[in-house]
């Protein structure tokens, strides 16, 4: 590490932009098209992995280790969590379906609920761009980039 | 599930579950995309870089399905049983 980079404070704000939303941090140290990029990058993984799983591959209760990776993706981690609770757990669409647990009490299930491979993957795509938008925030709290030589 | 009934974004995608291993590709990609946005001094040939490296990633994740399976199917079932 060089002597300015041990110097210079870490920009607690870009990181914060950063969590967020992807690519602010970058963007307000003034590195647009890297904040551009981290924001295709992370928001994509994102509505991937929803757009595969459905808003049930983002459980902040039923999947509380893979939502702690997921959370680093922001408040749109939150927002999908809470559409799960919402829609789903709450029968507003789909249809609330008997489940019988192996101790013999009966549950509800929403039909629209994923199972298998497809929740599988679309909670891996969401994790994925969680843990890749807490790598691109900790680069944004460097601060700003000085020029390629 | 028929597709015009499929709600986006709400419920899973339908018919993915027999294409699922598929997704790799949209995977590494994306990871990639992140990445070499962040890892590269300056982002000239950033397109290039972010396309080796995904390709790097997929053949990475085929070759290890392969020894995998090669481990599996072939050298487990040689071992004694007892």
């Amino acid at each position: 590490m060089s002597e300015d980079a041990q110097e210079s404070p870490l920009a607690l704000t870009a990181g914060l932009l950063g969590w967020i939303w992807p690519g602010l941090g970058h963007l307000k140290n003034g590195d647009g098209r890297r904040g551009r990029l981290v924001m295709l990058g992370v928001v994509g993984l994102f509505l991937m992995g929803v757009l595969i799983g459905g808003v049930d591959c983002v459980d902040r209760k039923e999947d509380g280790l893979w939502f702690v990776a997921q959370a680093g993706a922001g408040p749109i981690a939150l927002v999908t969590d809470a559409a799960n609770t919402y829609l789903l757990k709450g029968g507003r669409v789909g249809e609330m379906l008997p489940l019988t647990l192996p101790n013999g009490s009966v549950s509800q299930v929403n039909s629209f609920r994923g199972v298998g491979a497809v929740n599988d993957i679309g909670t891996l795509f969401t994790a994925m761009a969680g843990l890749m938008n807490v790598v691109a925030l900790l680069d944004a709290m460097r601060g700003p980039r000085k020029a390629a030589s | 599930m028929n597709l015009l009934a499929w709600m986006p974004f709400v419920q899973p995608m339908p018919g993915a579950i027999h294409w699922w291993w598929l997704l790799i590709v949209p995977m590494v990609a994306g990871v990639s995309v992140v990445w070499k946005a962040i890892r590269m001094p300056s982002l000239e040939r950033y397109w290039r870089e972010v396309g080796f490296m995904s390709a790097q990633l997929l053949l990475g994740m085929v070759a290890l399905a392969a020894g995998l399976m090669v481990l599996v199917r072939v050298v487990l079932p040689l071992l004694p049983a007892d």
